[in-house]
């Protein structure tokens, strides 16, 4: 398999972006839309065999070429490679920047080119920080992801754009140095190189101290929580979605916030399992046994679910509403993640001394939980990525998001009404949505290895429903008055926009094995790098 | 060749799923008549195609169906060497394909040793010689078929969810439970289809298009919750239904009103649906530790065969139980989570017919049914989870009945009839008579879909829901009167109609489970709820069509001073089910004579190999003999009858002998009986002390006093930009220091140094 696959997915959107700064007129909006439009679809094209030609029986990386010299007195590589876990998540996200792009086509109008320029070096960061297989590079595309959405705010924002724009992206930046102060540290002890792939052998051959270990993961930890973001970490979230265009917050909620739980899963969990599982002892005349990361981590999550959607209905903002919507599912994926490590179980695992019917239930119940959690987050991806793009389809029209000015939006507007409605659906995951089956095997491995979390998280079920429903009703139902009762509905473009997700949405809800079966190895994968 | 029913199984679900494709993509252009043709054919043709089905499963269990017919196995002779038998069975199946007088492909059933080959063929063939050669040659013999257990039909669509061992496959099965279910659904569906074309008819094409699609999709959600063949898969029907509810409730959803009613229904509902996925889980959990690493499957067989009457993690599967039961509770809208079934009473009649009174709302009983040997041995701290069930569904059949008495709209009454009712399928399941409460469940659809159908006809005619401005209709109306007041009677439990053998039944089996040995005297008790509740029905009944038929006319709500006769289209399903209200007293005649075996009634005794007997789990039950049984059925009948006719009398005496005046004169009565009826009229209050001590402070209070005290305030103008602020000012603060001045920066280093050393110094010493 020679093909340079990865390289192009990066570079692909790079040239475009390229060739569109430099080329296309300013002028020719028409001509702008339509090249990023093919240059993202392309992209979503060159993606897709990675799909069908991943090798589940393999499993591991696969589709990449040895590590290229990069920097080379750090050590630093360019090394790509995609396992299920990043090959989704790059798929992911190329099927969502054309929807981005046809999001974009009524609600923005200023800069057009600029706008268009920075989606495509945002694919490319987006795709590339899945890929990176280097801790430098990853660093690296991680950083330049922020540029083009700190600007995609900032230039083309609501009111408030400055304030949001910053806020996310100084809180980003914050976690970031965190985590670049760790990848040094990690660079030294693990014999001066960026490269993963030696940094695990290295570290399963001469384990750190736990200690170490536990502030490493605690800098990593940080930095993911914020993406995800996991309360009480999130504000920046609520403020960068009201104040972001559609095709922002489109990305954000779909992709960008996936870097949080992809990070616990390739960073966190394989480097320092003993890390997530040490109770930090704190002295203070006498010494208080702190909970370890995983159990913190599980608390906030559960918290997460339940605050996440309590906030959801106290919104007056539509935007606002679903971006704490994401607080509460994302809340989820976190619990799933680390329950199974959670507390003295969870110790007694990364320290080898779990055994038998125990290390069988946590091992069980852990792949169910983290597959679910993965598949949840492509789920969420689609579901919200609908929900915002539908929202964004409101705002050009109404240019108000306010719930309270809305209303009775399904008479003027069937066809959007009917769309929203199976994106809310999608969301409180029924049954034959992707949420669900994603949902269903997060519970259930969290059930098998702590049930107080299941019971926690299992509200998310009927609390989801409330204010989904409840937002349903308020914009789409009872009688449409004044500019409501004359609203546009969803016009073509915007339904080749939207539709794509509604409908994938059912099929991974009714098919997911392909997908379940290039993410269970991945798992299998991090619990060997547990030990015991 | 005859294909195999089997193929039938996802037929019977794709119909309904297609018609409603078909009308919600296309219905808008294409006209009310293709729509119609369309919605109304796909549950008819789903009900042949289930009647197929029984007939099918009728000809496997019980040899042929006509005279014509005959049904042979080959099997293997005693003591014989030779090939395998499998082989052997196959190598005569294949030879038997080139005769083309047999019926069915041959089919083969059983394992290992007991294997056989099945042949339906004519009447000859078992003296057939060619086939006795056929046999001999593969050292077989002909035998008549030996009734095993019932025969089902089952059909695997590949699988849905697999990660580790926990394996969920797209499978159906169709056995002697969930057939009765599906005619049921797909007959009445089909007539409320029928029927709604006309009540629907003046409605604008797109929204005809939309309620019909809507309709079809139940049909189909209804019919995967029924022949799901493992729990998960009947969850999607389960949430799908209640999808349906919630798009049918709110089907007119301009009216900002009724769009509530649906969010709430489906919000409740939810609320129940955690305790089946928590219940899932917890059987699952007892699952593993019974299987200790086999695969994990949520298949009801695989569930009763393994925890049915299992002593181990028997608090996983009481618990597991109990959890199940509170999802039932929510779907069959019992205490606590009954109160959304009175609001979806703002969906069309027809919906509330089909799904709010026939159908859905009976997924509980169902599901109990279907789990029944799980359930049967199931205990939470020492206490029979069917004794909960009981005990909740005796309460729920009280209470709401009580509170159908004081209702003035038409549909409220009848939702707290239901209500009321599916208690009484609840009592019936918790004493383990699973027939009699299929039983009640059957008799049931036909006679409140018969009263929901006529309720509509009237609402129809008179442009009001309200029985105040009713009165007098049995001139106007008569088919919907006559075919109501049957439905109305068999409601009441009058005597030989369904539902006064279909409650008897209940009653007695609550009777001799309080008879059994070691039986707590609350099941007495439950008896004598359930008996009181027979009364309160009679009366609500009575009143009902009092209110509606008798006396005169009080004039309608808005343009309806002339109330008109029920179209054909709606007269013929009230007709049918009229019928069927009194033919379904067949299914389940007593029996009465003592040399009738006790629970020999029909449709009990077909369900009694798939669901669990309280014979079977009961110790010493039922304690009475034969003999006393039957004075025990008698003397339970005689004291039905007058409950009912007690009632009835009482309901006539109120609201029959009197002339009603213009407005309702039941507001007129004063002092103890007006804040009696205060209280029925508001079912107990229930409704607003929920709204008032849980979803007002629990939901909107504490969520928005979260996010305007702690999200926005504390958080993130505290902690997050607070942090920003301090940021700030700490460099305003170190800014004073960067003068430029070189001999400043030397004094700041001298200090420094200073400082730096003498602690250096301090902390040696």
């Amino acid at each position: 398999m020679a093909l340079p696959f990865l390289e192009v997915l990066i570079l692909l959107p790079l040239f475009g972006a390229l060739v569109i700064g430099l080329f296309v007129p300013r002028e020719d909006e028409g001509a702008v839309r339509g090249a990023t439009l093919a240059v993202t679809l392309v992209n979503f094209f060159v993606s897709l065999p990675l799909f069908f030609l991943y090798d589940t029986s393999k499993g591991g990386f696969q589709f990449g070429r040895p590590p290229m010299d990069w920097i080379e007195p750090l050590g630093a590589s360019i090394h790509l490679g995609v396992d299920g876990l990043s090959l989704l998540l790059v798929i992911l996200t190329t099927f969502l920047m054309p929807i981005a792009v046809l999001s974009s086509y009524r609600g923005i109008t200023t800069k057009i080119k600029n706008f268009h320029v920075a989606i495509l070096i945002m694919e490319a960061a987006l795709v590339g920080v899945f890929m990176a297989r280097d801790l430098l590079l990853f660093f690296l595309f991680f950083e330049i992801m922020l540029a083009p959405m700190f600007l995609l705010i900032g230039v083309w924002g609501g009111p408030n754009r400055i304030k949001a724009a910053l806020k996310f992206f100084i809180y980003t930046a914050v976690g970031s140095l965190l985590m670049l102060a760790a990848m040094a540290f990690i660079y030294t002890q693990a014999g001066h190189t960026f490269d993963l792939e030696k940094i695990t052998q290295s570290f399963r051959d001469n384990p750190l101290p736990a200690t170490t270990q536990f502030w490493l993961c605690l800098a990593f930890v940080i930095a993911f929580a914020i993406k995800v973001p996991i309360f009480p970490l999130h504000t920046w979230l609520p403020h960068a979605h009201v104040q972001a265009p559609t095709a922002g917050s489109v990305v954000l909620a779909a992709v960008m916030l996936k870097i949080g739980g992809y990070g616990f899963l390739r960073f966190c969990l394989p480097l320092f399992p003993q890390g997530v599982t040490l109770q930090p002892e704190l002295y203070l005349g006498t010494t208080i046994l702190l909970p370890s990361i995983a159990t913190a981590i599980c608390w906030l999550g559960a918290i997460g679910v339940v605050y996440g959607a309590l906030m959801a209905l106290a919104q007056k903002d539509l935007k606002r509403l679903i971006a704490y919507s994401s607080i509460s599912h994302l809340g989820l994926v976190v619990l799933a993640i680390f329950a199974a490590l959670s507390g003295e179980v969870g110790r007694q695992w990364t320290s080898g001394a779990a055994e038998g019917a125990l290390k069988a239930t946590l091992e069980a119940g852990h792949t169910r939980a983290v597959t679910g959690a993965v598949f949840q987050m492509i789920a969420h991806g689609l579901s919200t990525g609908a929900l915002f793009f539908l929202v964004g389809v409101i705002y050009d029209r109404r240019h108000t998001k306010e719930i309270a000015e809305l209303g009775g939006l399904a008479t003027p507007a069937p066809k959007l009404a009917i769309c929203f409605v199976l994106a809310a659906l999608a969301s409180v995951a029924l049954p034959t949505t992707a949420g669900f089956v994603g949902e269903i095997l997060i519970l259930l491995g969290v059930f098998e290895t702590n049930k107080i979390f299941a019971v926690i998280g299992v509200t998310g079920m009927v609390l989801g429903a409330t204010y989904m429903l409840w937002a349903v009703q308020r914009v789409f139902f009872g009688p449409a008055e004044g500019k409501n009762a004359t609203m546009k509905d969803i016009d073509r473009v915007e339904l080749a926009g939207v539709l794509p997700l509604l409908i994938f949405g059912f099929v991974l809800g009714l098919f997911p094995g392909p997908f379940l079966s290039r993410i269970e190895p991945v798992v299998q994968t991090l619990i060997k790098s547990y030990g015991g | 060749m005859f294909p195999k029913e089997t193929a039938l199984l996802p037929a019977i679900i794709l119909i309904p799923l297609l018609g409603a494709l078909f009308n919600g993509l296309f219905g808008k252009r294409l006209g009310k008549g293709i729509v119609s043709t369309v919605a109304v054919a796909a549950p008819l043709i789903a009900f042949f195609f289930a009647a197929a089905l029984f007939f099918g499963l009728h000809a496997a269990d019980h040899g042929p169906l006509l005279s014509q017919t005959s049904v042979v196995v080959l099997k293997a002779k005693k003591d014989t060497a030779g090939s395998s038998l499998p082989g052997r069975l196959n190598k005569a199946r294949r030879e038997l394909g080139k005769r083309d007088d047999l019926f069915k492909i041959p089919e083969i059933e059983g394992k290992d040793r007991n294997q056989v080959l099945r042949l339906v063929g004519p009447a000859s063939l078992a003296g057939d010689e060619a086939l006795k050669t056929l046999a001999h040659r593969h050292n077989l013999v002909v035998a008549p078929a030996a009734s095993a257990a019932p025969r089902s039909y089952r059909y695997n669509l590949g699988t849905w969810i697999h990660v580790g061992n926990f394996k969920v496959d797209f499978e159906f099965v169709v056995d002697r439970l969930s057939i009765i279910l599906m005619l049921v659904i797909t007959g009445v569906g089909f007539l409320i289809h029928l029927y709604s074309t006309d009540y629907m008819g003046a409605e604008p094409r797109g929204t005809y298009a939309r309620y019909f699609s809507y309709l079809n999709l139940f049909i189909a959600s209804m019919l995967v919750l029924v022949m799901g063949g493992n729990l998960l898969i009947l969850f999607i029907g389960w949430e799908g239904v209640g999808m349906c509810s919630y798009l049918l409730i709110g089907f007119d959803y301009e009216d900002a009103k009724k769009a509530a009613c649906g969010t709430k229904a489906f919000v409740v509902n939810r609320i129940g649906d955690m305790g089946v996925v928590l219940g899932m889980f917890c059987l699952l959990a007892a699952l593993a530790e019974t299987t200790a690493g086999g695969t994990l499957s949520l298949n009801f067989q695989t569930l009763n065969l393994a925890l049915g009457g299992s002593t181990l993690n028997a608090g996983l599967i009481g618990a597991g139980c109990l959890l199940l039961f509170f999802g039932c509770t929510g779907k069959s809208a019992q205490i606590p989570l009954h109160l959304w079934l009175p609001d979806a009473m703002a969906g069309p009649t027809p919906v509330s017919a089909l799904i709010h009174a026939a159908t859905m709302v009976t997924a509980g009983i169902y599901l109990i049914a279907r789990m029944s040997p799980i359930f049967a041995g199931a205990e939470v701290i020492g206490v029979p989870v069917l004794g909960i069930v009981a005990l909740i569904g005796g309460l729920t059949a009280f209470f709401a009945g009580a509170a159908a008495i004081g209702q003035d709209d038409i549909k409220k009454v009848l939702a707290y009839s239901t209500v009321s009712q599916l208690g009484y399928m609840f009592l019936g399941v918790g004493a383990l008579a699973m027939g009699a409460a299929v039983f009640h469940l059957v008799a049931h659809a036909f006679f409140k879909a018969v009263l929901f159908l006529g309720a509509g006809a009237v609402i129809h005619a008179t442009h009001t829901q309200s029985m105040r401005r009713m009165g007098g209709l049995k001139n106007y109306m008569p088919t919907t009167y006559w075919t109501m007041a049957i439905g109305a009677l068999a409601l009441a439990g009058f005597p030989l109609l369904s539902g006064f053998f279909s409650k008897d039944m209940i009653l007695l089996a609550t009777l001799l489970r309080a008879k059994a040995a070691g039986a707590h005297w609350i099941w007495y008790v439950l008896y004598l709820l359930g008996l009181g509740t027979g009364f309160l029905t009679a009366v609500y009944s009575t009143r009902l069509i009092g209110m509606t038929f008798w006396g005169d006319y009080r004039g309608g709500g808005p343009g309806g001073r002339h109330p008109h006769a029920a179209p054909s289209a709606m007269a013929l399903p009230l007709f049918v089910l009229g019928v069927l209200t009194i033919g379904a007293a067949l299914l389940g005649l007593p029996a009465l004579a003592a040399w009738m075996e006790p629970g020999a009634e029909i449709l009990p005794h077909y369900l009694a190999p798939v669901v669990a007997q309280a014979s079977d789990y009961l110790v010493n039950y039922p304690a009475v003999s034969s003999e006393l049984y039957h004075r025990y059925e008698i003397g339970g009948l005689l004291v039905g009858a007058m409950a009912s006719l007690f009632g009835v009398a009482v309901g006539w005496k109120i609201w029959g002998s009197r002339a009603p005046s213009q407005v309702g004169w039941e507001s007129q009565v004063s002092g103890q009986l007006a804040s009696i009826r205060q209280v029925l009229a508001n079912a107990w209050y229930y409704d607003e002390w929920v709204n008032k001590r849980f979803v007002q402070p629990a939901v909107l209070y504490l969520s928005a006093l979260l996010w305007e005290h702690v999200d926005d305030n504390a958080i993130d103008r505290g902690l997050v930009d607070g942090t920003g602020r301090v940021a700030v000012q700490l460099s305003l603060f170190t800014r004073v220091f960067q003068t430029g001045h070189v001999a400043r920066y030397a004094a700041y280093f001298v200090v420094g140094a200073v400082v730096i050393l003498a602690s250096v110094h301090l902390y040696s010493i």
